[in-house]
């Protein structure tokens, strides 16, 4: 069980690594693979837009260029006078952004780009078409106006609607490594210096460049809630060069930062957690983990609920350990990956000597993932399994590019709903060529990312499948194990398993129905059917 | 033969069962119990109530009142003192006897009001989800007492007994209805039975409870970081402010 428990300690760090980053700062994971990510892609984006190229070719998307997507066939239409700009601007200030944004493309589909404030009826389309909910369409438009810069005096609004952009799902590839890490833009406000000083030392932390990236978040105010996000950064690329002491020093700074968020807040004692896991000691881990929170029900929740159980297993909890299990079986965790779960209950049951239980445990495991273990075994191609794929599609990188994917459809399918003006410039049409182009570039990348994740996934699945067999081979030995007779005693006692008719708990029996207000609290009841001092070591 | 054919069908009948109850008995691997703490201590409460006494024919009682509840468990609680005045309303009975079929009806005596003192037992407390948005927590309880009767021609002894629910709107607020069933014995003609609903809003009051005592409870004041303190003591961002860049052995230097 050592092997086991060797590689479960292993689990937490990689995680730490691999999952370390904030939510709105998706850049942080490449420090767990500085070395090879960005080459990969760069490769994978390459060969993305040359296939979308090849697809496109002939189409009526022709005049869509592949490096921005969004400068629009100019239209046969006579050219929009100034005027159209001047009402756009209107609408815009009175709230009406479906009319502002289709002035607004009428204006530069009809128009040169070196008509006067061309720059400025782009900035202006990105924006409502932000507000209305385009999110990767507004992030097309504001791109071509942050990367020409051909009017300075907008770059900081555009960067910062970018910014806000960048909170929820986006191409990274597009603004990340294409806009922010790729562009020097000279003097910008102190705010949103920040961002893009944050972004640029994060891609040179990528790329093991430790000096340039220290200098550009050396940059950042004190007070800003980059400052807060770049130290999490360097404690994560620290903590990769196994500088567990500065790491977990700049752990703490970020987690005190007084701009730090609620989020950056949680990754940093999750990290502390995982430290202290790995250094052994569980009891604290324990307490920090039960401070972190996570959204309710989400794979985070999940993943931390498995990170307590280890933590609970080690401190021989094993009512605790298989509390959490339980509620991992909960409908709203169904999509979780998690082999460990079936793993981490044979192991309790067999602690506490019910083999039987133990053994079932083991069948279940079989059974879940039979068919995934011939898959692999069969050398089909790995992103053709549901299993590992939807495993795969929910961690890190991937995860994130299939959460764009998922926005780029959701948008795609709100195009139709706008109708009106938008129909009569051409708007409508311009967008849905934006995204099928779009959706067509990140199907090839995910595509091309998925390859690599299903392959970890399923190599974890297999490591996973031979502790297992190891487990069983054990527990079919301690059925037979022999005992000396003055050690025949059930020190069941002491495990306080009798239930009070009334006091300040209250004691909820599962019955197969979740509820989830009781997810965290539960306790399993199970007797200690060993024969010696009551646990196996 | 026949002798040992029924003692043989009985071992063959038993041993199946015999053997299928040992394997349940290996295969029963725990139970899985949500184990919350209550979130609702009453102590003393103190209930304002509105209600109906409906059960008589000739008028309807509207009952105002109120009592006092010592609670010594999340089981039992004595409700020390009840009392509800009736407002009464004819139900147009009378009359219509009177008109219809010229009969007047003997003058029952009516409820007044009522005083009595009930032990309330609370088995079952649960969860309800509200429009599968939010969740209610309530409890049920059965009430046994009795006390006295105030009728229009004098007091007379009760029992009375009935089932109650209880919603908990917060840790002071909690909402009831009562359905009470009182037996007075109206001698010599037999037995007057009143049924009292009511619905009502308590308040409740205190934190330890009579039969409890104040126990300081041990709180682990620890929070893990302790822990990082002594595993690396330069890591505490309270003791120790540095320009990110730096490491430790820079610092230690």
């Amino acid at each position: 069980m050592k092997r086991t428990a060797s590689l479960i300690w292993a689990l937490p760090l990689g995680a730490l690594l691999l999952g370390a980053a904030p939510d709105d700062a998706p850049a942080t994971d490449p420090p767990a693979a500085p070395a090879d990510a960005p080459a990969d892609a760069k490769k994978a984006d390459k060969s993305a837009i040359d296939a979308v190229k090849d697809a496109a070719s002939g189409k009526a998307a022709a005049g869509v260029a592949a490096a921005t997507d969004v400068n629009p066939e100019k239209s046969r239409r006579p050219a929009a006078p100034p005027e159209t700009f001047e009402e756009g601007l209107t609408a815009f200030y009175a709230d009406d952004y479906p009319l502002a944004a289709s002035l607004m493309y009428d204006f530069i589909a009809t128009n040169e780009d070196t008509v006067d404030n061309y720059e400025w009826a782009e900035f202006f389309l990105g924006v409502s078409l932000s507000r209305l909910g385009f999110k990767h369409g507004a992030a097309e438009y504001l791109y071509n106006v942050a990367k020409n810069r051909s009017k300075p005096e907008i770059l900081p609004d555009a960067l910062l609607e970018i910014e806000a952009l960048m909170q929820s799902p986006h191409d990274e590839a597009l603004l990340v490594d294409k806009l922010i890490t790729d562009s020097d833009f000279g003097y910008l406000p102190l705010a949103v210096a920040d961002f893009v000083n944050y972004y640029q030392g994060l891609e040179d932390l990528r790329a093991e460049r430790t000096a340039w990236a220290e200098r550009l978040f050396g940059r950042i105010r004190k007070d800003s809630s980059y400052k807060a996000k770049a130290l999490y950064a360097l404690a994560v690329q620290r903590l990769r060069r196994n500088s567990s002491s500065d790491a977990v020093r700049l752990f703490r700074e970020a987690l005190v930062h007084p701009a730090a968020d609620r989020d950056l807040r949680n990754q940093a004692r999750l990290a502390l957690a995982r430290v202290l896991y790995e250094n052994q000691r569980f009891k604290e881990a324990r307490k920090i983990y039960d401070s972190v929170e996570v959204p309710e029900l989400s794979t985070a929740e999940a993943s931390l609920y498995l990170e307590k159980a280890w933590t609970a297993y080690f401190l021989k909890d094993y009512r605790r350990t298989m509390g959490i299990l339980y509620a991992l079986e909960a409908p709203s965790y169904r999509e979780y990956f998690g082999p460990e779960k079936f793993l981490l209950r044979a192991l309790v049951y067999t602690n506490l000597c019910h083999y039987i239980p133990a053994k079932r445990e083991i069948r279940r495991f079989r059974f879940k993932f039979g068919p995934t273990l011939h898959n692999v075994r069969n050398r089909i191609d790995l992103r053709e399994d549901e299993v590992l794929r939807t495993a795969a599609f929910s961690r890190g990188a991937v995860g994130r590019l299939a959460a764009f994917r998922k926005l780029l459809t959701n948008e795609y399918d709100l195009i139709d709903t706008m109708g009106g003006s938008w129909l009569e410039v051409g708007l409508d049409d311009q967008l849905k060529r934006i995204y099928e182009l779009k959706m067509k570039q990140t199907e090839i990348r995910l595509e091309g990312a998925a390859r690599k994740a299903t392959r970890e996934v399923a190599e974890e699945l297999v490591e996973f499948e031979e502790q297992m067999y190891l487990l069983d081979y054990e527990v079919g030995l301690a059925i037979y194990r022999r005992l000396r007779k003055e050690d025949a005693r059930r020190p069941s006692e002491a495990d306080d398993l009798t239930i009070p008719w009334s006091g300040k708990k209250a004691y909820y029996t599962f019955t197969e129905e979740f509820w989830n207000d009781e997810l965290p609290t539960y306790d399993f009841f199970v007797e200690n059917r060993c024969f010696d001092e009551g646990v196996q070591e | 033969m026949k002798r040992l054919l029924l003692p043989l069908t009985l071992v063959g009948l038993l041993v199946p069962t015999l053997a299928s109850a040992a394997d349940e008995d290996e295969l029963e691997s725990g139970r899985v119990i949500a184990v919350q703490p209550r979130p609702f201590h009453l102590v003393h409460e103190f209930t304002v109530s509105a209600g109906v006494l409906p059960l008589d024919a000739f008028y309807t009682g509207f009952s105002l009142g109120g009592s006092y509840t010592l609670h010594l468990s999340d089981l039992i609680a004595w409700e020390a003192i009840s009392f509800h005045y009736s407002a009464n309303t004819g139900t147009g009975l009378e009359g219509e006897l009177a008109r219809r079929w010229s009969v007047a009806p003997t003058g029952d005596p009516e409820v007044q009001y009522l005083v009595g003192s009930h032990v309330i037992l609370s088995p079952m407390f649960g969860k309800f989800t509200l429009f599968n948005r939010s969740i209610l927590e309530g409890s049920t309880y059965l009430g046994i007492g009795g006390g006295t009767i105030r009728y229009s021609d004098g007091f007379r002894p009760q029992l009375s007994i009935g089932p109650g629910l209880r919603i908990f709107v917060g840790q002071v607020v909690s909402t009831r209805l009562d359905i009470r069933t009182t037996f007075a014995p109206d001698i010599p003609s037999g037995l007057e039975v009143v049924l009292h609903v009511t619905l009502s809003v308590s308040f409740n009051f205190g934190s330890v409870r009579a039969t409890e005592s104040f126990e300081e409870e041990e709180v682990d004041e620890t929070t893990g970081f302790e822990a990082l303190d002594e595993l690396y003591p330069l890591s505490n961002p309270e003791g120790v402010r540095r320009s990110p860049g730096s490491t430790s052995e820079e610092e230690e230097k």
